[in-house]
């Protein structure tokens, strides 16, 4: 079966900077898979190639047979691709409910009525209902990530992509942040999220790849890679137990 | 009774200076240029305006429809052929773009044209006037700017806060790069606010024109107007820009009282006054 998504030999550079030189990744639909790798591994301009908001300097992105890498990021969205910022970036003038119906609009393709719906059910999954009309600069650190999932789940996603966003908060928060997620995101939901907060990312995906030296090193289930040797040197550090 | 009739012909002007101000404002708060080729649009416009009147030999009111298109064709071509080429991460950029636009604008009015001064007619009615109390005359075609400047801006606020296309306005505005990844062709919607913007200045142009002479210079004086009085009024704020331009009016009446040369001079001393004062304007839009 073809997959959802199908990166082949990707490379991006910044002027003279090679950040990867060969990514090469197939995720079938429904599949969760965590990214781990050190800082500067490129994992976040991974995501900003997938969504558009960057080109490819060599390398072709395949989603559900189209060709990614010369899509615009309105294009990428609209076909079903959601992705959450590490640095949770809301539209601060706006409400919190207003922040939610640009996406259920532009992106999903909802009228004003549907997505009025689709926004008010969403932020009572994420726990922001009684937020729904404030200004999200007003929003605290973990309320802004909650915003930041319910932006891009509320177009109900295939592909969600998410970007560190557990970094930041405490133990107890990434467990709501946790069953949040398990709410918005249906089984029929493929997500790839990138993560430092190991313990977190192995409650809710399948498999797990890790990105370093320019390439993907390994990826499988997360029992196998956690335990590969080259994973525990670059990422744990040698002696650590995991 | 002169006092009250100087203040009124100055507020009714400062509707004239609002309605230079609302397409800079427009393009800066959308798109975060800083269009120092403002002023210069508008005299473009006043002079299509004259060509067009000529041509088809007709009043300003009735060819206004077709000078309105073709603004808002020109705004379109304006973000399509050249803004959308300009990298904005470095604000200089589309600054030095838009005043080389400027120059270029100004150069070839000035071969198309000549540098004489030009005017647009409306006949009678420019002279018209209205007794509003005893020995107090108010000009009708002043009143008609006013009038058209208060009913832009409701609109301009009515599509920005009332409309799907102004939330998405608001979106790109606020964050561009979350907007585009949230489905929003932010392409589209800048070509489109240019479109707008130039439908603003070509409404502006028109009443200038009416109202006094032009020529292929008169831009910059238009775009430093256009500045005072968004700043007077604080960023962001339309109301605040009507209430900035009708500040200026007043001072460049009062002004004019006391000498004919202290007109303008009065406007830039009144705004250098308020910024000293209140440096964010009146209105601001956030207190943070």
């Amino acid at each position: 079966m073809q997959p959802l998504l199908e990166l082949r030999e990707v490379s991006k550079s910044f002027g003279g900077i090679e950040v990867f030189t060969d990514i090469s990744l197939e995720l079938a639909a429904g599949t969760r898979l965590g990214v781990l790798g050190p800082n500067g591994a490129g994992k976040s301009t991974m995501f900003n190639l997938i969504s558009g908001l960057h080109r490819p300097s060599g390398g072709k992105m395949i989603y559900q047979g189209q060709d990614l890498t010369t899509m615009k990021p309105w294009t990428v969205c609209r076909a079903g691709i959601g992705r959450t910022f590490q640095i949770p970036q809301p539209f601060v003038d706006m409400t919190v409910l207003d922040n939610i119906i640009v996406g259920c609009t532009a992106g999903a393709g909802l009228n004003l009525h549907e997505a009025r719906d689709r926004a008010t059910e969403i932020l009572d999954l994420t726990g922001l209902g009684d937020h729904a009309g404030k200004l999200a600069r007003d929003l605290g650190l973990l309320d802004l990530k909650r915003l930041e999932l319910a932006k891009a789940a509320a177009m109900k996603p295939k592909l969600l992509l998410l970007d560190e966003i557990a970094g930041g908060l405490t133990e107890a928060e990434c467990g709501t942040l946790l069953d949040i997620l398990n709410h918005v995101t249906g089984r029929d939901t493929a997500v790839i999220w990138i993560e430092h907060v190991v313990h977190a990312l192995t409650q809710f995906v399948d498999e797990i790849a890790v990105l370093a030296d320019k390439r993907i090193i390994t990826r499988g289930e997360i029992d196998t890679v956690l335990a590969n040797d080259e994973v525990r040197q670059l990422y744990f550090g040698a002696e650590e137990e995991v | 009774m002169e006092l009250v009739n100087t203040i009124s012909q100055g507020v009714l002007l400062g509707g004239l200076f609002a309605l230079y101000a609302l397409g800079l404002s427009l393009v800066f708060g959308v798109m975060r240029i800083v269009n120092i080729a403002h002023g210069d649009l508008i005299v473009v416009l006043a002079y299509i305006g004259l060509t067009v009147t000529e041509f088809l030999g007709v009043s300003v009111i009735v060819a206004a429809p077709l000078i309105l298109v073709v603004a808002g064709g020109l705004g379109w071509v304006l973000q399509r052929g050249l803004f959308e080429f300009v990298p904005r991460h470095d604000p200089l950029i589309p600054l030095l773009v838009a005043f080389g636009l400027s120059i270029i604008l100004q150069n070839l009015l000035l071969m198309g044209y000549g540098a004489d001064p030009q005017k647009l007619s409306l006949g009678r009615l420019e002279q018209a006037s209205v007794e509003i109390l005893p020995n107090l005359h108010i000009g009708v075609f002043s009143l008609i700017i006013f009038g058209l400047a208060v009913a832009m801006i409701g609109g301009l606020q009515l599509m920005i806060y009332r409309t799907g296309f102004g939330r998405a306005l608001r979106a790109v505005s606020d964050n561009e790069a979350n907007a585009a990844m949230l489905g929003l062709d932010t392409r589209a919607i800048f070509r489109k606010a240019f479109v707008i913007v130039m439908l603003t200045v070509a409404v502006a142009a028109l009443l200038m024109a009416i109202r006094g002479n032009f020529d292929p210079a008169s831009g910059s004086t238009r775009l430093l107007t256009a500045f005072e009085a968004i700043v007077i009024g604080g960023l962001g704020s339309m109301w605040g820009t009507l209430a900035g331009g009708v500040i200026i009016g007043i001072a460049q009446m009062v002004g004019a009282q006391i000498d004919a040369s202290w007109q303008v001079l009065a406007g830039h001393l009144v705004f250098l006054v308020l910024l000293f004062l209140r440096p964010s304007g009146l209105f601001p839009k956030n207190d943070g």
